[in-house]
């Protein structure tokens, strides 16, 4: 017997078309308010108008997992940024260990877990230092302070998470940047992808501001 | 009444009528429960790998800790309470439950409790796992909300199994195990799904013109060239400038048109053609394999139910 053709469709009252109708548009609101805020950003951040846009939805946005700029490789494909992580073991012995390593994280996913990780720590980074001359009581100064503290904390939690898997000395994390080959880098000198000229440790000391730094 | 006015009115009554026939429409819940089997079985997958390494993601000395992700958070409203739970005993209960839960929800097993169930565990992990997150996840997350407002397990399910044996001792509950027939419920779902994959492709078309590499085209040779996200050596492309611009311009192109491509029925499907071929090649060339397959399954929303209603369906005698 088949019941499908038996069940009506439930014809909904208007009060409640309206009642749906409303949820849909504000549901539909929190969907585009954030990649318009994302895609709106500038230098000095993203769009006023996209921030007051998306400020009554917020809450929604956030808790729903809605907050996404839905930029993938945008906007341009850029290069990889690894972790290097060396400590000395318990029987004195240099170890280093770079991530993500595709040899001993397996599957795929894993690997690619890690690897958000290691994009995540670089994109929070903030160098060490700031030029003497930012005062310490400016926007710049405290802005500075703040992202400095919220990498150092992620970049804390990875070196203590290596440290509970392998034990010896604390770890040291370095970021290191793996750059992909120019075209014509690649087609006159043949050069291979994981060639260590493609490889550059990056600094944590660099000032922020190149131009102004002494 | 005078003629602007009657213009005026007219606009709005005819608005209303398409309005109501676009969300209104009841339809058949057949593609999403194609969808739910597919993305409950890809949720399945993302759960049992990161089982291989629970402790080291959410435990008390993951990679980011439960402090570190909470102040992370602190200025928004984001919020998860595996950021307050330490016990390795309490974790692995929770993610085994979540396991078994998302088990029910692909097999369509008490689906209006284990698809909101499914979902909200899934929700729970996003806000843990902060910094471990990509595509992938935005994807799965956003699929499964919207199944769970649908009667996605009322076909190809254990629901729609059990409600055939109900059926012949009595009536069911037509909650618990809803029919197959079309529904408000199930059109709509499938509205928002499909508007806000719209939204995605759109939105991701604009951040690339952004850039200077999808406007010159070597945006995909950049791509194929990076040996982290290379899961097979495409880099012979590099001597055939004009192909690794093309495909450059056309995903850009693709991406912001999708939008507008996608609605009629002349352009879909080529529109889900090429869908398949840009996230089957991101799945086989560049290493996301479980992103370009969850896009793929995302795009099926937009396969009209009344062709998956005749899979499984035998020929009418002669």
């Amino acid at each position: 017997m088949n019941d499908d053709t038996l069940s009506p469709p439930f014809a909904p009252p208007r009060w409640l078309k309206i009642a749906i109708s409303i949820a849909v548009v504000v549901h539909l609101w929190a969907v585009v308010a954030e990649p318009i805020r994302f895609s709106t950003r500038g230098p000095g951040g993203p769009s006023p108008a996209a921030s007051i846009f998306r400020a009554p939805v917020g809450r929604y946005v956030d808790f729903l997992y809605l907050s996404h700029g839905y930029a993938f490789f945008a906007p341009d494909p850029g290069p990889s940024h690894l972790v290097e992580a060396s400590w000395t073991d318990a029987d004195g012995q240099p170890q280093t260990e770079t991530f993500p390593d595709r040899t001993n994280q397996w599957p795929r996913l894993l690997y690619h877990r890690h690897f958000m990780l290691t994009e995540f720590l670089h994109n929070l980074h903030e160098p060490q230092s700031l030029p003497p001359d930012v005062p310490r009581d400016s926007v710049i100064f405290r802005e500075w302070r703040s992202g400095r503290d919220r990498y150092e904390m992620i970049r804390d939690g990875f070196a203590n998470h290596l440290q509970h898997v392998h034990g010896g000395s604390a770890v040291q994390i370095d970021r290191v940047e793996h750059r992909m080959p120019g075209i014509p880098e690649f087609i006159e000198e043949q050069i291979d992808l994981e060639h260590e000229r493609l490889y550059l440790t990056l600094p944590d000391g660099l000032p922020a501001f190149d131009g102004i730094a002494p | 009444m005078n003629k602007p006015s009657r213009w005026i009115a007219n606009y709005f009554t005819e608005l209303t009528t398409l309005w109501d026939r676009f969300w209104f429409t009841p339809t058949a819940p057949h593609t999403l429960a194609a969808i739910r089997i597919a993305i409950g079985l890809m949720l399945l997958y993302t759960h049992l790998v990161l089982a291989s390494q629970l402790l080291a993601f959410v435990g008390t000395d993951a990679w980011v800790t439960t402090d570190t992700v909470r102040q992370l958070h602190e200025n928004d409203y984001a919020w998860s309470y595996l950021w307050y739970v330490d016990s390795p005993a309490i974790l692995w209960t929770h993610h085994l439950v979540t396991i078994a839960v998302t088990i029910c929800f692909a097999c369509g097993f008490l689906t209006r409790l284990t698809a909101p169930a499914a979902w909200f565990l899934q929700l729970m992990y996003m806000h843990r796992l902060t910094g471990a997150l990509f595509g992938l996840d935005q994807m799965t997350t956003m699929i499964t909300m919207y199944l769970m407002l649908t009667p996605c397990g009322s076909v190809w399910s254990v629901d729609a199994w059990l409600r055939r044996r109900r059926l012949a001792t009595g009536q069911p509950s037509r909650w618990w195990l809803p029919s197959a027939s079309p529904s408000i419920a199930a059109n709509i779902g499938t509205r928002l799904m499909q508007l806000h994959l719209c939204v995605i492709y759109l939105f991701g078309g604009v951040s690339k013109m952004r850039g200077e590499m999808w406007w010159d085209g070597t945006a995909t040779w950049f791509a194929v060239s990076n040996y982290e996200y290379q899961s097979m050596n495409m880099t012979w492309i590099v001597h055939y400038p004009i192909l690794f611009a093309a495909l450059s311009h056309a995903t850009v192109l693709w991406e912001t048109f999708y939008c507008a491509l996608v609605w009629p029925r002349l352009t879909r499907p080529w529109v889900l053609l090429t869908a398949v071929m840009v996230h089957g090649g991101i799945a086989m060339f560049l290493g996301m394999i479980t992103f370009g397959v969850t896009m793929i399954i995302a795009n099926a929303i937009f396969i009209p139910a009344a062709i998956l209603q005749t899979v499984g369906q035998r020929p009418p005698k002669a």
